[in-house]
């Protein structure tokens, strides 16, 4: 059984179970590690069944546990004796049948993914995996809508508002004094929530930092002019900008006193000269002269321009004249060259003039030479090529047929080999790709040394089984025989028994002593059939002791009395755990 | 006319000057966008009706809010402000020449917000992103940037994720036009 005990306990770590280095046999599986075992096996079998590996301590629960565990055991088709005892009191033997019969149930096709180390550092891994990857999935969320996780720890989730705080230093003389002592209040009392006085510091130190001091009056000034356009013009001058900012706010200032000063002054406005309009006619000087100045560079840009266009357009012409300048000058050149050529010739026939007829016949002689020397000349070519032609027409007629021949043999060979090339090269590529293949395997393969152990074991037993069974089948034949002996004994018995009542019955009628002969052969009979039957009896019993014995042995396996302490005590508890719900139920309804 | 001054009368005679002096301050905090002036505040310590807080309230508000107060110049003042009781005059003028850089800038920003969509503030958080979904590893800054921007309707946040060339391009086109 030490066998069968290892191969289970091992295909159990396999799938992930915590059994320690000591334990080596199902005797020594407690009852949180026997039903740790039977939820993973049932995960793995039948994934979704949600149930704890973990015994609760509740009494109550416990017997829950069991009861679903064996509802599942038995609708997965286990045909022995289960129910919740075999978790909580677990025999050894039924155990050992419920374990075998589950890890046999086990899916094969999942053998890679239970061959996987499950390490925790592998666990680590799949539970980051699945945590990404449910990250993934989640919809984009804007950034205040995080309140969760590692990114946004020392992010607040307030919104930033703010409102202009009062820490004004300058001033000076009793009225400020006495505002600031009096009437000043604290910057807590300033916001009017807690959530603003963070946010409102911050803004106030920045815009400490970064302010451009402006002149208050002209402030004043522009939102005076302003509100009274607001009143009498209608239209909104800066509807056209989206965003004001107070970035922008002094640029606004300065263009749009240059407006409403120009306004003012058309319509005769009531407000008097100051110290700010003399500062916004600085302003509008200054804004002048810009302005001339751009229009000065303007048109000066628009002349330079004009210039050049008119200079490409001339470019323009003179390139083209260019080129037919250079075409009329090379038709010249060559008319040049065709004259000159032309002059040659003629000045040589000058040249000949005087001498005419002289000439002439000279000409004449030296054209005959040449004519003559040309068909010396073919006539000798004739000579030298005819040879040659035919040797070149023998040769190429003998090696066309002896060349053709061989060469397409070898054309043949070589296409052969290619073809033999080919195969070889796709058989090597498999034969490679099935070694990476198989080498890349290697690793994933377990690696048991002890299979080969086991299966010498295995065929050791089946030899073990196969001699057993002619054991049987000898003891078999032999019951047999011993059968049929008896019954021919009997059956011979029957028959003498017979054959001596009927002699001495006939002598019985007339002899004294054989009528005596005749009783004691019936007593005989009947006390010898007693016997008989006294011998089978005593066979049966002895059977059933045998039964009986082997009962005894398996009860006494059950380790009964150990799981009846542990019943006794768990009953205990239950009590206990009813009197106490009992108890809380009574004060409930007092 | 005449009854309305006399009622001004009425009402600010019954206040002594510091309680005037916290009542105006009051005023002008509501003006800067700090807490709400409450009559509850001042129920202990002057003995008016509600409905006389509330008309005392208008005129203080009114007079704050008109710019031409602020010049502090006496030609310049309106009406309403010579209508007044002399010590409320004064009391005024004392409360304005302190508090004008606060009251200009209320002003400037209501006025502002009124005609179009305002910047008030902003919010930022930098945040170093390691990969996006196109790339594995990206391992940039990106600035997310809250705009707290108010107009005439509602305040809103516009809020805007910018890396480095962004942000700088943002910086200098501001910077451009605050000159």
């Amino acid at each position: 059984m030490e066998e069968v005990d290892n191969i289970i306990i091992h295909s159990l770590r396999q799938i992930g179970c915590n059994i320690e280095e000591d334990v080596t046999n199902l005797g020594r599986f407690n009852t949180e590690l026997v039903v740790e075992a039977t939820v993973r096996c049932l995960d793995i079998i039948r994934p979704g069944l949600g149930i704890s590996t973990i015994v609760p301590a509740n009494m109550a629960a416990r017997f829950r546990l069991g009861a679903t565990l064996a509802q599942a055991c038995s609708e997965l088709g286990y045909r022995g004796d289960i129910g919740y005892q075999t978790f909580l009191y677990s025999s050894e033997v039924d155990l050992r049948r419920l374990l075998m019969f589950l890890i046999e149930k086990l899916p094969k096709e999942s053998d890679k993914s239970l061959n996987e180390p499950t390490s925790r550092i592998a666990l680590l891994e799949r539970q980051i995996s699945g945590a990404v990857s449910s990250d993934l999935s989640l919809p984009w969320l804007p950034h205040y809508c995080h309140k969760r996780g590692v990114r946004n720890k020392g992010c607040t989730d307030r919104r930033y508002r703010s409102v202009d705080l009062d820490i004004s230093t300058q001033g000076h003389g009793d009225d400020f004094q006495d505002y600031r002592v009096h009437y000043q209040k604290p910057i807590t009392d300033q916001v009017p929530d807690d959530q603003y006085l963070v946010p409102s510091l911050v803004s106030h130190n920045a815009k400490l930092i970064h302010e451009s001091a402006t002149n208050i009056i002209e402030r004043l000034q522009w939102l005076d002019m302003h509100k009274l356009s607001n009143e009498t013009v209608e239209d909104k001058v800066y509807s056209k900008n989206d965003v004001q900012s107070r970035f922008t706010l002094n640029q606004r200032l300065q263009f749009s006193q240059y407006h409403f000063v120009s306004q003012n002054t058309q319509s005769e406005e009531k407000i008097p000269v100051t110290q700010a309009h003399t500062e916004t006619v600085t302003s509008l000087s200054r804004e002048e002269r810009r302005e001339l100045k751009i229009d000065q560079v303007k048109s000066e840009c628009e002349s330079l321009r004009s210039n050049l266009d008119e200079l490409q357009v001339n470019v323009k012409q003179l390139s083209s004249k260019l080129s037919q300048v250079d075409v009329t000058l090379r038709n010249a050149e060559k008319e040049v060259k065709d004259s000159e050529e032309r002059r040659k010739i003629k000045a040589r026939t000058y040249d000949l003039l005087p001498n005419g007829e002289e000439n002439i016949k000279k000409l004449e002689a030296l054209v005959e030479a040449s004519a003559n020397k040309l068909i010396n000349l073919a006539t000798q070519w004739e000579r030298h090529r005819r040879p040659l032609v035919e040797k070149y027409r023998d040769e190429r007629a003998k090696y066309s047929t002896k060349a053709q021949s061989t060469s397409r043999k070898k054309l043949d060979e070589i296409k052969l080999l290619r073809e033999k090339e080919k195969e070889l090269i796709e058989e090597s590529r498999n034969k490679d790709q099935q070694c990476t293949q198989l080498l890349a395997e290697i690793p994933k393969l377990p690696k048991e040394s002890n299979r080969s152990a086991y299966t010498q074991r295995i065929l050791e037993i089946i030899n073990n089984v196969r001699k057993q069974r002619c054991e049987i089948d000898k003891v078999l034949a032999d019951t047999r025989e011993i059968q049929k002996d008896i019954n021919t004994l009997t059956g011979r018995l029957e028959r003498s028994f017979t054959v001596a009542d009927e002699l001495i019955f006939k002598d019985a009628k007339s002899n004294e002593a054989s009528r005596k002969a005749y009783k004691l052969l019936a007593t005989l009979h009947s006390d010898c059939a007693e016997l008989v039957t006294l011998v089978e009896e005593i066979g049966a019993t002895v059977r059933e002791i045998r039964d009986l014995e082997e009962q005894i042995d398996s009860e006494s396996a059950k380790n009964v009395g150990a799981n009846l302490e542990r019943i006794t005590a768990d009953l205990k508890q239950m009590k206990q755990e009813t009197a106490t719900l009992m108890a809380q139920l009574q004060s409930k309804n007092s | 006319m005449e009854d309305e001054t006399e009622l001004l009368q009425n009402i600010f005679t019954k206040v002594n000057s510091d309680v005037m002096n916290q009542f105006l301050h009051a005023c002008v905090d509501e003006i800067c966008g700090r807490k709400r002036v409450t009559f509850q505040q001042f129920t202990n310590s002057v003995e008016w009706t509600e409905n006389e807080y509330k008309i005392a309230r208008q005129v203080i508000f009114d007079l704050l809010r008109n710019p031409a107060v602020l010049y502090l110049e006496n030609e310049r003042m309106p009406h309403r402000y010579v209508e007044t009781p002399a010590e409320l005059q004064l009391a005024i003028r004392t409360c304005v020449n302190i508090r004008r850089e606060h009251l200009v800038k209320a002003l400037l920003r209501e006025h502002s917000i009124k005609n179009g969509t305002t910047l008030l503030d902003f919010d930022w958080r930098l945040k170093w992103i390691m990969g996006s979904s196109k790339l594995a590893t990206l391992k940039e800054p990106l600035l997310q940037l809250d705009l707290i921007i108010e107009d005439s309707k509602s305040q809103q946040i516009l809020d805007l994720e910018l890396n480095r060339d962004e942000l700088d391009m943002l910086i200098n086109a501001l910077e451009e036009v605050g000159g």
